[in-house]
């Protein structure tokens, strides 16, 4: 192989690399943070995940599920930082971390149909309770942050984000039990 | 088999406990109990942290949108969204592969012109918060913000978080007062801290009027007490302790060991019996966790060595080779000497490399606004009187920065310069320098204000490999990995690029939440 064609070789290589990372970010991301539940954590993780996805890019099969793939890394990444989580207010066993993480592979496709039936129902939210939950999910924020700019207490933004929690949950729910029985 | 009502009720409470931080150690058990006991209790748990997964997703989008919305001032430290692409991306380069993300850089007031050496510098970085509150209500620090050298921290509640430029992480537990000394040193006149010293840091100094701590490669605290003796607890390795003398009465100095405390006074030290170390619940490192099965179809990966091991020598395979002819010039959009960023690369120059041969390795000429810029030249040091030869040297303007280590040994070094635009970006510039993840030097050139000494350099869109921009001399050695950071890299941080794909070592504060 000459210098051109390996440069060409790596450029496409790198290209789908980058095209496969971009489009599944979200999906590694929320595969993560089943397993370390905290925002920060996960963030660091899939990080960690998307460096070895890198390293590693050679070794994936064209044609494969990426996804798959990736989330097997991600899991390596969670074993491989167990004590670095290990003091964190919300650690699982091993055994328990084994099988929720083998529920969430199980339910990825479902994962994907609730993620697109919440943007709806984030829609159908009240204005202020959609902009309560949405600051509280905004990078650096937190319940705190949340309840001083929606001018809330502490302790009404907790009973409020409990109660919107389980509006979206079952909003979703039924979204996707239409979708299936139409 | 479904869930009752009643258990869907009680994980409804146990995952919002979970989303908003406030699940209770029993909680926890119990909410650990039910995910192993039942398939359905862990398929609620799935969707419900998947839903909180999609709403930072939707609210990072949201925030992305909105920039003009006024918002609270995070309080935790995150990480930018596309900083991410950074490492990978150097991780899979050929070669020499420059990448930026996407900022703003156009409200940036700035002057330009040559420099000048300006004595005042940043020694530190606050990394992280809680809760913090502070005694004197006027200061104002955030996650991310520079520390001066000598700046005393008063604070009155919470947690707060110094990366030192060393490395050394120091985590201060209001009420607290702690003065900055240096990148090496920091003054404990009363309270708590904790600190975790990496290997690269060796050598950081805790002083207090009753003890001067020295870390020799450890996690230790110290607790300061006004009238009361000062107590040091050893977590991990080891520390010098040197007590201070009192009415002429020498002490020896005494080396403290893990799980080893003492306190001291004027009239001398003594153990501390049934000694309960504080931060016990943050500091030290994790127990030994038991392996686990993995799922079954998860790769065999081997064991993460605790410490990086050398580069592997094919890993530079692919490395630019300058020969004293070759050069590159890349894209470098938004280099300005009023942003922060960070310049990484693995470097190899033959030993014996002739000073002839000591072109710049990196070099661009940093903007700021106007048509004038400042000439930014990363080379190794030909100049005896300024440090070592085949040191580390970062030119900026005129002045410049001179690292300890010899690059010109015929082996791969990692090199980091971190620039920080000083009192956000009025003037003046931080550059300090690593080699291998040790702090080797720092200056903080001041931009000059009078038109006359302005450089007839423009800014250019274009950092140079292997030469400066205006200069015959070309560099001799090989360069990879390059990576240049819109962020003022924190030394963790540059550890972590340094090491690839290497957790970090284990920390013992959780305090960033979201």
């Amino acid at each position: 192989m000459n210098g051109n064609s390996k440069w060409r070789d790596d450029a496409e290589r790198n290209k789908q690399l980058m095209l496969l990372l971009t489009q599944h970010q979200r999906r590694i991301f929320s595969y993560l943070y089943t397993l370390v539940p905290d925002r920060h954590d996960a963030e660091d993780l899939l990080q960690e995940t998307n460096l070895v996805i890198c390293e590693k890019f050679t070794e994936f099969e064209p044609g494969t599920d990426f996804v798959a793939w990736a989330c097997q890394i991600a899991w390596w990444r969670v074993r491989a930082a167990r004590q670095k989580f290990a003091r964190s207010k919300v650690v699982f066993d091993d055994t328990v971390l084994a099988a929720v993480a083998h529920t969430a592979v199980e339910l990825r496709d479902e994962t994907d149909r609730r993620h697109e039936a919440l943007e709806q129902c984030l829609k159908k939210l009240h204005p202020r309770d959609r902009e309560l939950v949405l600051t509280r999910y905004e990078p650096g924020s937190d319940v705190a942050a949340a309840a001083r700019r929606s001018g809330r207490s502490l302790v009404a933004a907790y009973k409020a984000l409990g109660r919107i929690r389980k509006l979206l949950m079952d909003c979703v729910s039924n979204q996707l039990a239409a979708e299936g029985a139409s | 088999m479904n869930l009752t009502d009643a258990e869907i009720l009680e994980l409804t409470e146990l995952c919002n406990a979970l989303a908003d931080g406030t699940l209770t150690a029993t909680q926890r058990a119990r909410l650990a109990e039910r995910l192993a006991a039942s398939e359905a209790a862990r398929r609620f748990y799935v969707r419900f942290t998947s839903l909180a997964a999609s709403l930072c997703q939707y609210a990072g989008e949201m925030q992305a949108e909105a920039p003009d919305v006024a918002r609270a001032t995070p309080r935790l430290w995150r990480r930018p969204a596309l900083w991410w692409s950074v490492g990978p991306l150097a991780a899979v380069a050929a070669a020499a592969l420059v990448i930026f993300s996407a900022t703003d850089f156009s409200m940036r007031k700035t002057a330009t012109g040559p420099v000048e050496l300006e004595t005042q510098d940043y020694v530190a970085q606050v990394t992280g918060m809680k809760d913090c509150a502070w005694a004197d209500g006027a200061t104002a620090l955030e996650p991310g913000d520079q520390v001066e050298r000598g700046r005393r921290l008063d604070l009155a509640q919470g947690l707060l978080e110094i990366t030192f430029d060393c490395g050394a992480q120091v985590t201060l537990a209001g009420p607290a007062t702690l003065e900055l000394n240096s990148a090496w040193k920091a003054t404990l006149p009363q309270g708590t801290l904790s600190v975790v010293v990496p290997a690269e840091a060796i050598g950081f100094r805790v002083s207090n009027p009753q003890v001067d701590v020295v870390d020799l490669g450890t996690e230790f605290s110290v607790v300061a007490r006004t009238g009361r003796a000062t107590e040091v607890y050893v977590h991990k390795g080891k520390v010098q302790a040197l007590p201070h003398a009192h009415a002429g009465h020498e002490q020896p100095a005494l080396v403290l060991t893990a799980e080893q405390s003492r306190e001291f006074d004027r009239s001398g030290s003594a153990e501390i019996p049934h000694a309960t170390p504080p931060f016990q619940a943050l500091a030290g490192s994790a127990p030994e966790e038991h392996a686990a099965r993995p799922p079954e179809s998860a790769p065999a990966e081997p064991a993460v060595p605790a410490v990086a091991p050398a580069p592997a020598t094919n890993r530079f395979a692919n490395a630019l080779k300058f020969d004293g002819r070759f050069e590159q010039q890349r894209p470098a959009h938004h280099l300005t000497h009023t942003t922060p960023h960070t310049i990484t690369f693995w470097v190899r120059i033959p030993a014996g490399t002739p000073l002839s041969a000591a072109g710049a390795m990196v070099a661009w000429v940093a903007g700021g606004g106007r048509s004038q810029g400042t000439p930014i030249h990363i080379a190794w040091n030909t100049d005896p009187a300024a440090g070592a030869l085949g040191a580390l040297r970062t030119e900026c303007g005129h002045a410049a920065a001179v690292g300890a280590t010899s690059l010109r040994d015929g082996r791969w070094h990692h090199v980091a310069v971190v620039f920080v635009p000083h009192g956000r970006g009025h003037g003046r510039l931080h550059v300090k320098q690593y080699v291998d993840g040790h702090l080797e030097g720092s200056v903080t050139p001041t931009l000059s204000k009078h038109p006359r000494e302005k450089t007839r350099t423009a800014p250019s869109d274009v950092v140079w490999l292997g030469r400066r921009p205006g200069s015959p001399d070309h560099f001799h050695g090989e360069l990879d990995e390059l990576v240049i950071s819109d962020q003022a890299l924190a030394p963790q941080q540059i550890k972590k690029l340094r090491t690839g794909h290497q957790p970090d070592r284990p920390t013992n504060l959780r305090r960033r939440r979201g």
